[in-house]
């Protein structure tokens, strides 16, 4: 009663492939032109009046106590708890229409999708104010008799979580545990157990080697040393051999950091593998909650309490602290005019490429320290995800060797249907080859049909026939993707200045802590929010 | 007309070659339609016999009707040329395609060779007519006859040894019609005699050509959709729905339900199972008025609900309306499940069972749970935690469900596997098992929302189950009494690979 395998020849129907086969073949070819694309969120348009820096000048005053640029999730986090503490005279201001930051996201008529951060991996439980967040949102259910959350079954991400396209096949996992040579495996079970022993080493601090938020990893010297290397350097000075991992790791950076793994601090990739110490009833430390729309989903229950809060389309362009009082010259997208909002606190939740054009330069902060490479993420309606099969089924990462792209996340792989034709693959590029600047350029210099065979030509290389069953391509840019933690990231004067605030002025933003990750963001977001209450009182 | 024949004339080698070609594909189309019929219906000698029965008898036919055609000869000579070309190109294809249909493969397979024969019947006389005048009737005969039988040496040969092994039966079918063609091209534009006609013709020529070369080429694909599975029984039905490949089968009375060719039931036992999976629970609940069928579209599990007087209401979802839909109205089938998708308490509803569950407001006292064993992720889904934490929630107090779990014998694991996912959901479960002759011993739990000692009342007029029966059914021997397995979560799918490790072996 078995044959899986058997039954998926049989969907497509016989009749109309033999009949009109002729036809069918002519509308593959004419199927090229039929791929509908588009690009989104050009919110580099607003965010490019800063260059020009020519606003009219503002005709009116709004007092309010805190303000909060920026509504990704680290200013959104910073909303959040002042709300929770009672703390009402605040406002947030979002250049874009959508908050969300680096986790925005879209839908069709197929599926919500991500169009930047598609996962939270499951929470170390010590990190006490994230399980909060998620209990107050019911993606923690409730708690087994040893104390361990129960995550929403429907938000732990389904099984199968990933497979490889390598030589030539599908393998199931990442990396896999079929398919790779013995010399792979055994240096990849080598850097696992330097992974496992790195997880639970302990500082002379008593802190933490890594820790999450990075903030509360150990200072050691042995542990330091490794922010002065590249992971490249450490798996050599190591004497890795295998290009399997070399491969590996160089994915994994660029996956997590933007950057390669020449480019990447070992201590940040170690920290990636080594932080994670996440327990739960009803998942391992390995495994994380995803949503159809990605990290989108939080920011929607971020945002539901702080919705009056919230004002959307409002260009900051100008900052000036005097007197114990901070000044923010705003552009409203809207109605073409600016205003001066006058705050006690500023909590500014954007990144340092922004703050760089806001802030005025006495600040005595090297910029160019903040490196951001782009990214390009596609949202790719497939017409019949079956055919996408293969020795291993579609999972929720996809990742394809030979190619240079991150592969593609399932957007509709929480699904419960059973038979679902069509879904919507996000599909993640990131340009770090040459410096941000000159990646920068060339993305922006392509249109949209070059990015269309460029996505096309790249899925080819596992699927040879996508082309005729992709329905439609929702592009999105990223100029500046996540912060990239280069060799020496921790030791940053820069980082260390802004880490401490500047007189009324609290900095929030991920970068400041050197990895974009959701965590880092929402812990950011609190301090922020917590010293903010401070000053006040 | 003079230009004409000096053509002719110098051409006569060609058609010579023609007809060795002919010859050839004639005996190509024989071969692949018997290799086709035997292939799919099975018993070749039978097949092989009638058709190559058939085939000479339409030869004759074809050589009778040659009498008729005494004008325009190399215009009938390169128009039948095309038509064979066309027909034998397409015939595997064709034959592929009416087997899936099921309904009137035998007409369709006999038509096909009999119109193929009538046509390459039809061509040598023609020939020899068209030839009759440049040569004496001795070398004539011998030479057209050598170059026919030729042809057929060759295509035996080829056929087994070459194309079969290197291009298999559609790529075969699709090279010999285009080599037909081709010699109706190079006929037609080799005689150029201004006629009207013979412009259509090569138009037509060329057209075809393209045609059978792009079937060529796509031939592959369309080998991979066509792939049929050999049944031994008589089909009786046999369709494609968006989620499935439905097939049923009759033979000497007994029905049999194949989906994606695996066998759902046979009329011969299948009040077994049936009889199995609802009265052990059922049986067991005090005053059952409503009950959910997940699954189950082909209405035995409803003829068997529909048996306790006190049921009230049934809904039966099942995703598959071409099932519901079949097992309503076909009169052979209401036979079998007794008109149960018709009786007025019965309501069906064609969706996904998982997000139904998770959205109905109903609460129920008895839950069938009969879905496909759990052979891949889609599926999988619906024997996890989640989905059991769904089913408690529209559960009435004092409640049971019953979950057909595969064979404790083939896939141990699995099955336990299934009880034990049950137990951890919460639920207090009474596992058991039956022999059923078509699937052999088949697995079942029963799994109650609450602790009771139940009350039994039974139906009378059940064929197989009693609760003498009952006893044994819930001894497992050693060789499948309880394992400890892992719990089937939605984010391990642990269940899947059991059955795919289990039921791998046994197939």
């Amino acid at each position: 009663m078995s044959g899986e395998k058997y039954n998926r020849r049989h969907f497509v129907k016989i009749g109309s492939v033999l009949f009109f086969a002729p036809f069918i073949y002519n509308c593959n070819w004419s199927k090229k032109n039929n791929i509908q694309i588009k690009t989104v969120g050009a919110n580099s348009a607003v965010g490019h009046l800063l260059r020009t820096n020519q606003f009219p000048g503002p005709n009116e005053t709004i007092k309010v106590n805190t303000l909060i640029v920026g509504g990704g999730v680290s200013g959104l986090s910073a909303a959040r708890w002042l709300n929770k503490q009672n703390e009402n005279n605040f406002l947030m201001l979002e250049m874009n229409e959508q908050v969300g930051g680096n986790s925005k996201g879209g839908k069709n008529k197929v599926s919500e999708y991500p169009y930047g951060a598609h996962y939270l991996p499951i929470p170390n439980t010590d990190n006490i104010d994230l399980i909060d967040f998620l209990e107050e949102h019911k993606i923690i259910t409730h708690y087994n008799t040893e104390g361990l959350p129960h995550y929403n079954p429907y938000n732990v991400c389904f099984a199968p979580h990933e497979r490889l396209h390598y030589k030539g096949t599908w393998h199931d996992d990442l990396p896999p545990k079929e398919g790779i040579n013995e010399l792979e495996k055994k240096e990849l079970n080598r850097f696992n157990e330097a992974m496992q022993s790195y997880r639970s080493r302990m500082g002379k601090d008593n802190k933490r080697a890594f820790a999450i938020p990075l903030e509360n990893s150990s200072s050691d010297e042995e542990f330091a040393a490794l922010d002065t290397i590249s992971m490249n350097d450490y798996l050599k000075e190591n004497g890795y051999q295998s290009e399997f991992i070399y491969w590996y790791l160089d994915y994994c950076c660029k996956d997590d950091f933007g950057t390669s793994i020449k480019n990447t601090s070992a201590w940040a990739a170690i920290h990636y593998f080594a932080s994670r110490s996440g327990n739960a009833a009803n998942a391992s430390a390995y495994e994380l909650l995803t949503w159809p729309e990605g990290n989108y989903f939080l920011i929607k229950k971020l945002k539901e309490a702080l919705i009056p809060h919230i004002k959307t389309g409002q260009l900051v362009y100008h900052i000036e602290e005097k007197n114990n009082v901070v000044y923010c010259k705003t552009y409203e997208v809207k109605t073409k005019r600016s205003v001066v909002y006058e705050c006690q606190n500023l909590i500014l939740a954007t990144p340092q490429y922004v703050n760089k054009k806001l802030l005025p330069s006495t600040f005595e902060v090297n910029w160019d320290e903040f490196k951001y490479y782009p990214w390009l993420v596609a949202n790719i309606t497939i017409i019949n995800k079956q055919s996408l099969d293969g020795e291993a089924v579609v999972s929720w990462d996809n990742v394809i060797y030979q190619s240079k792209s991150l592969g593609y996340v399932n957007a509709c792989h929480q699904t419960i249907e059973q038979h679902t034709a069509k879904t919507v693959l996000t599909y993640y590029y990131n340009f770090s080859e040459n410096s941000p600047k000159h990646e920068r350029e060339a993305m922006y210099k392509r249109d949209e049909n070059y990015w269309q065979s460029f996505i096309i030509e790249d899925l080819k290389l596992a699927h040879p026939e996508i082309e005729a069953n992709i329905e439609s391509i929702e592009l999105q840019q990223w100029g500046h993707g996540m912060i990239s933690p280069g060799v020496g990231f921790r030791h940053s004067a820069s980082r260390n200045l802004l880490e401490k605030g500047m007189g009324r002025i609290q900095f929030a933003h991920s970068d400041i802590s050197g990895i974009s990750i959701f965590e880092q963001a929402f812990y950011r977001g609190i301090v922020a929010a917590k010293r903010t209450l401070q000053v006040n009182t | 007309m003079d230009k004409f024949k000096i053509e002719l004339k110098q051409n006569q080698y060609l058609l010579l070659l023609s007809v060795f070609v002919i010859a050839t594909c004639g005996l190509i189309y024989e071969l692949i339609a018997g290799t086709l019929a035997s292939y799919l219906l099975g018993d070749s000698v039978t097949q092989f016999s009638i058709i190559i029965g058939l085939y000479l008898f339409s030869m004759g036919i074809g050589s009778y009707l040659s009498k008729y055609v005494n004008k325009n000869l190399i215009i009938w000579f390169i128009q039948i040329e095309i038509l064979v070309g066309v027909v034998g190109g397409l015939s595997s294809t064709i034959l592929f395609y009416a087997f899936e249909q099921a309904n009137g493969f035998h007409l369709i397979l006999y038509l096909l060779i009999s119109l193929t024969g009538i046509l390459v019947g039809l061509e040598i006389p023609i020939l020899m007519k068209i030839l009759k005048d440049k040569l004496d009737f001795n070398e004539l005969v011998s030479k057209v006859f050598t170059f026919d039988y030729l042809g057929a040496l060759i295509a035996s040969i080829l056929f087994p040894l070459f194309m079969m092994p290197y291009l298999g039966l559609l790529k075969t079918s699709y090279l010999f019609g285009t080599l037909n063609v081709l010699v109706a091209v190079v006929l037609c534009f080799k005689f150029d005699y201004g006629s009207f006609y013979l412009k259509f013709l090569r138009i037509q020529a060329i057209v075809v050509t393209l045609f059978l070369v792009v079937g060529f080429v796509l031939s592959n694909k369309i080998q991979s959709v066509a792939e049929t599975s050999a049944y031994t029984e008589k089909i009786i039905y046999s369709r494609s729905s968006p989620y499935q490949r439905i097939v049923l089968t009759s033979t000497k009375g007994i029905v049999k339900l194949f989906l994606n060719s695996n066998l759902q039931f046979s009329s011969a036992d299948e009040y077994r199972y049936h009889e199995a999976l609802v009265h052990p629970g059922l049986s067991r609940i005090k005053n059952p008025q409503n009950i959910l069928i997940l699954g189950g579209g082909d209405g035995m599990a409803a003829r068997e609900v529909l048996k306790y007087h006190s049921v009230k209401k049934i809904t039966l979802v099942d995703l598959d309306s071409t099932i519901t839909g079949l097992f309503k109205s076909s009169e052979l089938l209401c036979k079998l499940n007794t008109s149960a998708l018709n009786n007025p308490k019965l309501s069906i509803v064609n969706q996904d069972a998982f997000s139904w569950v998770k959205n109905t407001k109903e609460k129920f006292d008895f839950i069938v749970i009969d879905f496909p064993d759990p052979s891949n992720y889609s599926v999988g889904k619906l024997y996890s935690v989640a989905f059991y934490m769904e089913i408690l929630k529209i559960l009435n107090p004092g409640a049971a469900i019953v979950v057909q779990s595969t064979s404790p014998f083939f896939a141990r694991n699995s099955y336990w596997c299934v009880n034990n996912t049950l137990q951890a959901s919460g639920f207090n479960t009474l596992p058991y098992h039956v022999y059923v002759p078509s699937f052999g011993d088949w697995g079942y739990v029963l799994a109650f929302n609450e602790i009771s000692t139940p009350t039994i009342e039974l139906p009378s007029s059940l064929k197989f189950y009693d609760e003498s029966q009952f006893k044994e059914m819930l001894n497992f021997p050693k060789d499948m009494s309880h394992v400890n397995t892992e719990i089937n979560h939605l984010n391990n799918q642990i269940l899947i690979h059991y059955f795919e490790d289990e039921w791998g072996k046994v197939q």
